[in-house]
């Protein structure tokens, strides 16, 4: 195979690669991990902080 | 041992916080001081503080020390946070942070004095260069090290984009910096002619795609949902935004070469790619100003979301004007004018000092101990400052830009040029001066930042924090 030719195939690899990422996060399975994974910045120490003395003040 | 890896290290997050301050007032009034030789070319002083040896020195200032310092530090709190681990690599850490600093007085020293590659944003000689690829590859280390020691299964999306920016960083440097010594301050490039210049700008263009944006959006990916206080709009887009740049900015460094002795089939490839472009960074754009949405009113009362925020708007606007300038009519116009220059502000002011300065707001009571900044209201009155000084740059750029090009290709009925260069120079003063004075406001919004961050600091307190076990990993 010609190194040009090569070159072309990698170019389309990568297009269906890109796409198959696409569907995968687009795909109806993902929804409960992403909603998980989208909550990790708030799972820290001082949110918990935030949180505890909120849930304080609401019952006070 | 044990004991001390069930905190958070943010002694290095603190060191690279101030010195992003600190570093973003040094490069600004560098620019301050070029946009002012433009209007004064009087203030060219000797061979050491003219024009052509500070103007490297600015833009290495503001891209390398600010923006590099703010990014060791995001990346460092946030692959902490979203990893519930202390951060992994032992004395490479520190080492990061003082061979950073290092490399930053280095250039403050050899840039005036001359000594240069003359590779634009890749200046720097070679000892220099091994030293910057020491600091890289240590911070690489830290940085994955830290991934590999999370404890939970899932690696945040910031993260994601702070270990690209990292890893094509590497990439980028290494490969442009390849030269030959002849001395030790003097080195020659091994690429030459067009492929030099065609490396210069894939290194160029990147250094832009993944230092410039995709390192800032993983601030914007953990600071945005953090203060809006909810969670980003689409984490599903999130993960198409970032295979989307990753698929596609390697290619759009030819933009940079147009009508050049680059082969034509190079540019018009570059030019496809740009365009392609504005589709992941508007969906980027779209997906931070939307995890806003049913939180509008926070915009009105707190300062870190206006930075956030605005950084975005302006994040989408030059997102959107890079694309249009890469294709080749366009260009035709726009490029060697100060409409570049322009552009290339409203993303380094608009949009990454302004998700810098909104992050590192939003990190430094955190750091030092206190519920908010010493001022928020001064926290406001650099956000307007840093506003209204960003819009009069990029307007004032755009009109002298604009002018400089319909004045460069205007030609009389006998083909000769209708103007002389000299012209041109001549009708730009006045835009040359609006945009010394957005440059004073911008500026004057970072001393501002530096009196509330000592304030915070001195009235603040240094102390631990405890690393818990992740809520959500069913613990």
């Amino acid at each position: 195979m010609d190194i040009n030719e090569m070159r072309s195939l990698i170019t389309v690899i990568g297009l269906l690669c890109f796409l198959a990422i696409v569907f995968w996060a687009y795909s109806k399975k993902r929804g409960q991990d992403f909603d998980e994974a989208a909550n990790l910045p708030f799972n820290e120490p001082e949110e918990q902080a935030e949180k505890a003395r909120a849930e304080l003040l609401r019952k006070w | 041992m044990s004991e001390t890896n069930n905190i958070y290290n943010d002694k290095v997050v603190r060191q690279f916080a101030v010195m992003t301050v600190i570093w973003g007032i040094v490069g600004m009034l560098v620019g301050v001081i070029i946009a002012a030789q433009l209007v004064w070319p009087e203030l060219n002083v000797g061979p050491y503080f003219h024009f052509g040896r500070l103007r490297p020195l600015h833009t290495n200032a503001v891209i390398f020390a600010f923006g590099g310092c703010a990014l060791f530090a995001t990346s460092y709190y946030v692959v902490q946070r979203t990893c519930h681990a202390r951060l992994w690599g032992g004395p490479l850490i520190p080492l990061t942070f003082w061979g950073w600093q290092l490399v930053i007085v280095l250039a403050a020293i050899t840039l005036p004095l001359g000594i240069t590659q003359s590779k634009e944003y890749a200046e720097l000689e070679w000892p220099i260069d091994i030293l910057i690829a020491i600091v890289w590859i240590s911070y690489a280390t830290v940085f994955f090290g830290t991934i590999a020691r999370r404890k939970v299964s899932h690696i945040y999306v910031a993260n994601w984009f702070f270990g690209a920016f990292i890893i094509a960083v590497a990439l980028l440097h290494i490969v442009n910096s390849m030269a030959v010594p002849v001395s030790l301050t003097k080195s020659y490039s091994v690429y030459s002619g067009a492929q030099d210049a065609m490396v210069q700008w894939w290194y160029g263009h990147n250094a832009v795609g993944f230092f410039l944006t995709a390192g800032f959006l993983g601030m914007m990916y953990y600071f945005v949902p953090k203060q809006a206080g909810r969670p980003v709009y689409s984490y599903r887009l999130s993960i198409v935004h970032f295979w989307a740049l990753i698929f596609t900015y390697m290619w759009a460094g030819p933009h940079h070469l147009h009508y050049t002795a680059l082969p034509d089939w190079t540019q018009s490839v570059g030019m496809v790619f740009s365009l392609i472009l504005l589709a992941p960074s508007w969906g980027g754009m779209i997906n931070g100003i939307m995890t806003l949405s049913g939180a509008w009113d926070k915009l009105r009362t707190d300062p870190i979301l206006k930075f956030l925020i605005t950084s975005l708007s302006f994040y989408g606007m030059s997102t959107f004007e890079g694309p249009m300038m890469a294709i080749k009519t366009v260009n035709a116009l726009s490029h060697y004018t100060d409409w570049t220059i322009g552009h290339v502000h409203s993303g380094a002011l608009g949009w990454v000092a302004m998700v810098t300065i909104g992050s590192i707001y939003f990190l430094l009571p955190k750091l030092f101990g206190r519920s908010e900044m010493y001022s928020v209201q001064m926290m406001t009155v650099h956000f307007w400052l840093a506003t209204i000084g960003t819009v009069l740059y990029i307007a004032s750029t755009w009109i002298s830009g604009v002018m400089q090009g319909l004045m460069w290709r205007a030609v009389n009925a006998d083909g000769t040029l209708a103007y002389s260069f000299v012209e041109g120079v001549k009708g730009s003063y006045p835009f040359w001066a609006i945009r010394w004075l957005g440059g004073i406001l911008f500026l004057t919004g970072m001393l501002l930042m530096a009196w509330n961050m000592f304030r915070t600091m001195a009235t603040g307190k240094v102390g631990d924090v405890r690393i818990i076990a992740p809520a959500a990993h069913h613990a």
